[in-house]
């Protein structure tokens, strides 16, 4: 009389509370991502594109404001803005590289007192 | 003379009754479609259908347009019946120039539109188009804006079907969205913004036309989707079984039927199991208490934890929103809210009744929940509960624990009528969670806390974990023998025929979608 549902579920068990609910649970629910602490120091990128031009080498100290890199999406130049003063200490992109949303582009130590 | 024009007529009938002719009618055989023509045929009543447009031409002159003659400009309109019933219908022909839609193509489709509104009947779209008609530029966006607000305009008046049987790409996608069924077929439906192609070259990501958006993704991933079919004659099947359920438009019932009886192997009373913590599947109760066990479920595959569908009571259409303790315990996640709650309003905007059955532990826990809006998406369901006015009815079988309880259309949301069965649990959590709460300090305090709390938690379901402290302040109206669950609905059904519920008079509210 059980009719099987088509979806792609797995037998598992959902946890309310102090109970736990033996029961079928979605590909959904499997796949879904641990949430973790975002680290300031990488720049993230908030839409997919075209890395255009790199405007600082590793290593470099920077301001906050300072362009980091021009990328091109949806057909429009954006920059790439460092977050706050510090030092460039790790590139994930290179000219011509694409990357999706939320990759990360920049990683900048946060160093509020350097001298430039 | 005349027998000379009317076999001029024939002639000309023959030949734009064609389509794109004999090669492009192979090709769309070979990738396993019916042709536009095959498809009304197959869905109206027989030699119902009755044709209008059929020698409508395209006005381009540019880019070698103006020597190109395209039957019927690529889509077929007109009206037939449907069981008896009136029915508008159009389907877009991809055997001529692709089905692209150019603006007398899309005149053709809103003019079958304002039939359909104008004389108060469903309207059908069949969608098979490779989108655009490149050639003919802004107008032929200016026809997908023109079928858009149409689709709009007509909303809640007229049902509305949309059947996608090949390719529905960019903007013509917007037009199914706004209708109030989506019909998909496996390997044949194709639903996306931007395509295979274009995401390839933009992002380098690599992924088929039937992974990006076939039937399978918009029935289980998106709910795009209301109905999913393995062939192109189920999904027709299940579009007319769909139109036996609904009204003709919204100042009208849907058709009544014969009443049945519910099939004996479905028991009511043997399918809840009484610990809280079980799962059962839920579309067993449905069909223990609708007529002939017929239950059709909507959109089956999407937030699989709420389930619903039209089913009939006393032969009058009846709408089911019910937790699914099989599927994620039953919780109320985004994904389920938002698939009631657009439910809700469609069974309001056309004259059905609406029966909720609930047993649910609460809300899902999750950070990726909470940031992905369950607040803004579990209020539309408050929403769509509170502003219906059709005869809403709840059956508490078990659980109904928490903010759950008030989103299950409670008597707080205006229900008609709420019914418990005698093991329902009505609290503001589980017996498990508000014992440790309450009694916190006994139980740490205590010699044996485990023991202590066992003993809580049991004191605390004896004396709050059941229906008659709901019942005491009148928020359910009686707590019934399961074995009754079909008589008191039938009954509520019946009393509440005529009840009349105002909205305070305004413009439209302002839901939170």
């Amino acid at each position: 009389m059980q009719e099987e549902i088509q979806q792609n579920l797995t037998p598992g068990e959902v946890r309310i509370l102090d109970t736990t609910y033996p029961t079928n649970v979605t590909k959904r629910y499997l796949n879904r991502k641990k949430w973790e602490r975002p680290n300031p120091d990488v720049v993230l990128s908030f839409i997919p594109g075209t890395v255009l031009q790199l405007a600082v080498k590793k290593g470099q100290k920077v301001k906050a404001g300072d362009t980091l890199a021009v990328f091109v999406a949806m057909k429009m130049h954006n920059t790439v803005l460092a977050p706050h003063d510090g030092e460039v200490v790790e590139i994930f992109v290179k000219e011509g590289d694409k990357f999706h949303k939320g990759a990360s582009l920049f990683e900048v130590r946060h160093c509020p007192n350097h001298e430039s | 003379m005349e027998n000379q024009k009317v076999e001029e007529l024939q002639k000309k009938l023959e030949e734009a009754q064609q389509g794109g002719g004999q090669q492009a009618i192979a090709r769309q055989k070979s990738m396993g479609k019916l042709t536009a023509r095959e498809r009304i045929l197959l869905l109206v009543d027989e030699g119902s259908f009755h044709e209008y447009d059929l020698f409508v031409e395209h006005d381009v002159r540019d880019f070698g347009m103006q020597d190109k003659k395209l039957a019927g400009d690529g889509v077929i309109i007109g009206t037939g019946t449907l069981y008896g019933s009136p029915i508008a219908i159009y389907a877009q022909d991809f055997t001529v120039a692709g089905g692209s839609l150019g603006s007398m193509h899309a005149r053709k489709i809103t003019k079958i539109m304002d039939y359909a509104l104008r004389m108060r009947m469903p309207i059908i779209g069949i969608n098979d188009s490779g989108g655009a008609r490149i050639q003919e530029g802004v107008n032929s966006l200016a026809g997908y804006g023109e079928i858009f607000f149409r689709n709009t305009l007509n909303s809640g008046v007229i049902p509305q079907i949309s059947v996608i049987l090949g390719p529905c790409a960019g903007g013509a996608v917007y037009s199914p969205a706004l209708t109030d069924f989506v019909f998909v077929v496996e390997n044949i439906s194709k639903m996306f913004i931007t395509g295979p192609e274009v995401i390839k070259t933009v992002l380098g990501e690599e992924i088929s036309m039937e992974e990006l958006g076939g039937a399978r993704v918009h029935s289980e991933l998106t709910g795009n989707a209301h109905f999913f079919a393995q062939s192109e004659s189920e999904c027709f099947e299940q579009i007319k079984k769909l139109i036996t359920f609904i009204p003709w438009h919204n100042h009208r019932k849907a058709l009544a039927f014969e009443p049945r009886e519910p099939k004996a192997e479905y028991k009511v009373e043997t399918i809840v199991p009484e610990d809280p913590t079980q799962p059962y599947d839920v579309r067993n109760v449905i069909r223990a208490v609708v007529d002939g066990s017929d239950f059709f479920e909507v959109q089956e595959l999407w937030a699989a934890n709420i389930v619903i569908g039209f089913g009939r009571l006393n032969g009058d259409t009846v709408g089911f929103v019910a937790n699914q303790p099989i599927v994620m315990a039953g919780v109320l996640d985004c994904d389920s809210a938002d698939k009631a709650a657009r439910f809700i309003r469609y069974c309001d905007a056309f004259n059905i009744p609406i029966v909720t059955l609930e047993d649910l532990p609460g809300y899902l826990p999750g950070v990726d929940q909470e940031h992905a809006g369950v607040i803004r998406h579990g209020a539309k369901m408050l929403y769509a509960y509170s502003e219906a006015t059709v005869p809403k009815i709840t059956v508490i079988l078990r659980k109904a624990y928490g903010g759950g309880y008030i989103a299950m259309n409670s008597r707080h949301l205006r229900a008609d009528f709420v019914f418990a069965w005698p093991n329902a649990e009505i609290a503001v959590m589980g017996p498990e969670g508000a014992a440790n709460i309450i009694f916190k300090k006994e139980i740490t305090e205590s010699e044996n806390p485990e023991e202590m709390r066992k003993q809580k938690v049991a004191e605390y379901r004896e004396k709050f974990a059941n229906p008659y402290v709901a019942a005491s302040k009148g928020y359910i109206d009686s707590v019934i023998d399961p074995k009754d669950t079909r008589k008191f609905l039938l009954h509520a059904i019946t009393v509440s025929v005529n009840k009349n519920a105002q909205m305070p008079s305004k413009k439209h509210g302002i839901p939170p979608f």
